[in-house]
């Protein structure tokens, strides 16, 4: 998304000839108030973030999380950073996967499917991890869970040994099978939410909003320290912090006509304060913006935070506003689309229903974060049983 | 002001309020070759055709089968027979009532060998159609149904415009078109735009005032169009205009289509019948040299995108390696010149069919000719239009080799390009193994059975080689920020036009 491109070309182009009075810096020490600023008018706060971690923040801007929370390890600023994108992203892959189970039990019941090898095993282990009480109400509509038990199969104990174990290596253990017969493959329903549950994202957040500075929000929804602050407060998911950030145009979409405008709301406000940055900042500073594309990954962060607070009341304009955040010219998981991004469009996908575009929008986190292959083969399972029923139709483009 | 005058001036209020709505202006890349949907075989047909015409049911915004003609129905308890109560206050375009005999019709029309319908199979399950009452039917399957529902999508065609079931590819309906949908014709000009008009007896309400189609072949052209606000929609992006109208905030990207891919097909009938000839010809095409230029995409190794959950990610690409290539041509009787493979006489030379609207399919070809070139082989492409392309693709099966694409809903069902007995199998692939595995992945109800059952045939398929698998591309369409309410569907993407509305 390179849709401010033309006008930073004409404001540096404009600085560059000393032809626009308008654009000449104002008197005054330079504000920075949000990251964005701050990076760019003073880039000694971004060379000695930068310098303090670099493979760090390389990974965090590439959305590479996995590899940021390695390379942050002495880092606790950026670690927690690293590790609360990364729950974003786990938080989507566990309702997904709790969504994805309901649906299948339901009619893997209704059409009568067979029961004798592990699905009966199911439905104790996805209770374990709260798995039921996590549906939206809505959704669920008290409906009754289908071949609910209370008794945990034997071939599930080693995996619930492995909740309480090393967040690492329960990471690694996610995407594997948790039964494996000759007709039967049974997924890990519960491993996303035990990866939540083993890494507070609350405390997390807490942490953050208490260290301020740079590192706390550079890269983040949450453009100014007070944004971090005021938000933090009572949001325990790591997915919608920076949704509602003060500083920012408000947000109350509740149809498509509204969120186009809020949109072009908070479109405005970055392009103004993209404006004020150009206007205040170094050569070398505008470069890094552009080369960064830091306004855009502002923008995407605060979208995608914005799609998840409507994602269980409002799904399709959820889905609406992750697609807005989507950029279309790159498929692939890096610092144009971030994981969470592709987390949030696939989520809003499948609770509309549409379950087969949500497997391609999972598509790129596959290579992103291997271990979202537990929730992929749910889903899969789930399009595939959805769609017995449906005639196909194929035709030339 | 009488009081009577109020309600009236309202309404002239809303009457002028609609007649100053703008219609919806979208671009294809050729006209429709027909709009008869008996006959559909094209993704351009199919989309017009959403606008013309009913279903008995259709998909709602979480592709859940809901009536759309159908005002009720009741699905016998041994799930094979289903009765239909349809609308009472549905029209034809024409001003003729809905009845129940124009569903009979339909269906006995589609299954009617004289007519070879390329929708046939669509109605396979119903081995009878009867009428009940004036707006009643009772449906029969082969087997039990757990939920018709889903299978009952195709379109409904007014009996009274035919003589019988006995319909012919070129019958006058192709090009005037009566349905019950939406919209209805008002024109299909000679430039290949056709206009439709609001449906005003529609019983739903329509808040799109028209959609009007403009066949523009050039896919910047059509960019353009819909940058300067000529255009309001454009269906299918090519992934080099995606940056520019991305950067655009009067235009919107939607995923669409992600479930289509590339191929170049080989006539089975010919050479290509030998499979070590089709395995040479694959391994002479460079596909990632192909791509690159084209933009964001993926290469396949079989009839499944990548994201499919039948795509068989153990099976590897066919390396580029024109040595092993040249080497099972000289097996064959071929020897090479220096310039050319020569037999008889003749140089190894192949013909390839394009159609002409396909921007992205000629640059594609003008490589693929570069890289046979290199390697001894002639290919002699021909760009034709889609009524020649459907005559000798199709029908008679003119054709050496083809560049086209696949497109297919949610089910990714690939039956009808490669079983034995595919009404779209125009390459003439027949596998027994491959049949097998079709065969059995319709009837399993198992979803991992049929995962797996797939996927083997995404193996045997890919081992066969009866076509050069070649890529899915980053697929989007652009839709103006002028039009409210714009859903799109996956695969239709009109269905659900009619709550649409332009500023």
């Amino acid at each position: 998304m390179n849709r401010l491109l033309p006008l930073l070309a004409l404001v540096v182009g404009s600085q560059l000839l000393g032809c626009s009075e308008t654009l000449t810096s104002p008197e005054g020490p330079p504000d920075t108030s949000s990251w964005l600023a701050e990076a760019i008018i003073t880039p000694s706060a971004f060379e000695a973030l930068t310098a303090a971690n670099r493979d760090g923040w390389v990974a965090l801007h590439a959305s590479d999380l996995n590899t940021a929370v390695r390379a942050f390890e002495r880092d606790s600023t950026g670690q927690y950073r690293a590790r609360l994108a990364r729950q974003a992203v786990y938080t989507d892959l566990a309702a997904m996967t709790d969504l994805a189970v309901w649906r299948t039990l339901q009619v893997w019941q209704r059409r009568g499917l067979p029961t004798n090898d592990g699905i009966l095993g199911v439905v104790p282990l996805w209770r374990r991890c709260g798995g039921p009480q996590r549906l939206p109400t809505a959704l669920t509509d008290g409906a009754t869970i289908p071949f609910d038990g209370t008794t945990v199969p034997e071939w599930a104990n080693d995996r619930i040994d492995a909740y309480g174990g090393d967040v690492e290596a329960l990471r690694e253990l996610v995407a594997v099978p948790v039964l494996q017969t000759e007709t039967r493959i049974i997924r890990d329903p519960c491993g996303y939410a035990f990866l939540l549950a083993s890494d507070d994202p609350a405390a997390l957040i807490q942490t953050l909003s208490e260290a301020q500075g740079l590192a706390s929000r550079f890269l983040s929804a949450m453009p100014t320290a007070d944004d971090l602050t005021r938000e933090s407060v009572g949001i325990t998911l790591p997915g919608i912090l920076g949704a509602t950030s003060p500083s920012l145009p408000p947000f109350s979409a509740m149809d498509l006509t509204s969120m186009h405008a809020s949109v072009e709301a908070l479109d405005t406000a970055i392009d103004a304060e993209r404006l004020r940055i150009v206007q205040q900042a170094p050569l070398d500073g505008v470069s890094l913006l552009s080369e960064l594309a830091l306004a855009e990954r502002l923008r995407q962060e605060v979208l995608v935070a914005r799609s998840r607070t409507l994602m269980e009341a409002y799904p399709a304009l959820a889905g609406a506003l992750a697609d807005i955040a989507w950029d279309a010219t790159d498929r692939a998981i890096g610092p144009k689309n971030t994981a969470g991004a592709a987390s949030a469009r696939a989520r809003a996908l499948l609770q509309q229903g549409r379950t087969r575009e949500a497997l391609d929008a999972l598509e790129p986190l596959l290579t992103a974060m291997p271990e979202s292959a537990g929730a992929r083969e749910w889903v899969a399972d789930l399009a595939v049983l959805e769609s017995l029923d449906h005639v196909g139709d194929s035709k030339e483009e | 002001m009488p009081r009577l005058t109020l309600p009236i001036a309202f309404a002239a209020l809303a009457l002028t309020a609609s007649a100053l709505a703008a219609p919806l202006r979208y671009a294809e890349d050729a006209a429709p070759g027909t709009i008869n949907p008996l006959f559909t075989t094209s993704m351009t047909e199919a989309r017009v055709q959403e606008l013309l015409f009913d279903s008995l049911f259709t998909d709602n915004r979480s592709l859940v089968a809901t009536p759309e003609l159908v005002q009720s129905y009741q699905l016998a308890e041994d799930r094979q027979s289903m009765t239909i109560d349809l609308r009472n206050s549905v029209t034809w375009h024409d001003g003729h009532p809905l009845t129940a005999d124009d569903v009979v019709f339909t269906i006995m029309a589609m299954k009617d060998p004289a007519t070879a319908s390329t929708e046939a199979a669509r109605v396979s399950f119903i081995t009878a159609a009867e009428r009940t009452g004036p707006r009643s039917l009772r449906l029969t399957f082969a087997g039990p149904e757990l939920s018709p529902e889903d299978r009952l999508s195709f379109k409904i065609l007014p009996k009274h415009r035919f003589s019988g079931t006995a319909i012919q590819r070129g019958d006058a309906f192709r090009n005037n078109p009566v349905g019950t949908g939406p919209f209805k014709l008002s024109s299909f000009g000679a430039d290949g735009s056709i206009v439709l008009e609001r449906n005003a007896e529609y019983f739903a309400e329509v808040d799109l005032n028209g959609a009007t189609l403009r066949e523009v072949a050039d896919k910047s052209y059509q960019a353009k169009l819909l940058v300067y606000q000529s255009l309001e929609a454009l269906v299918r992006v090519i992934p080099r205009d995606l940056a520019t109208l991305e950067s655009d905030r009067g235009i919107e990207l939607y995923p669409y289509q992600t479930n289509s891919w590339w191929y170049l097909g080989m006539n089975h009938q010919g050479v290509w019948a030998d499979p070590e000839m089709r395995s040479a010809l694959t391994m002479m095409v460079n596909v990632d040299e192909l791509l690159r230029p084209i933009g964001t995409g993926d290469t396949v190794t079989g009839p499944f995108v990548r994201s499919s959950p039948f795509y068989n990610h153990d099976v590897r690409k066919v390396a580029h390696d024109p040595d092993t290539a040249r080497t099972i041509i000289a097996t064959k009787g071929y020897t090479f010149d220096g310039t050319h493979w020569m037999k008889d006489g003749q140089p190894l030379t192949f013909r390839l069919l394009v159609q002409d609207n396909q921007e992205v399919g000629q640059d594609v070809v003008i490589a693929i000719q570069g890289q046979l070139q290199r390697y001894g082989v002639t290919l002699e492409p021909e760009f034709i239009d889609e009524a020649a392309w459907k005559s000798r693709v199709w029908q008679s099966r003119d054709f050496d080799l083809v560049l086209s694409q696949w497109t297919f809903d949610r089910n990714e069902d690939i039956y009808e390009q490669f079983h034995s007995q595919g009404s779209r199998n125009f390459t003439g692939y027949a596998s027994d193994r491959t049949d097998a595995l079709l065969d059995e992945s319709r009837t399993t109800v198992d979803p991992q059975q049929k995962r797996s059952l797939l996927q083997q045939a995404h193996a045997s398929i890919s081992a066969d080689q009866p076509m050069v698998f070649l890529w899915t591309l980053n697929s989007y369409a652009a839709v103006s920020t002028r039009v409210r309410s714009a859903e799109v569907h996956p695969f239709y993407f009109f269905t659900w036009a009619q709550d649409w509305s332009v500023e």
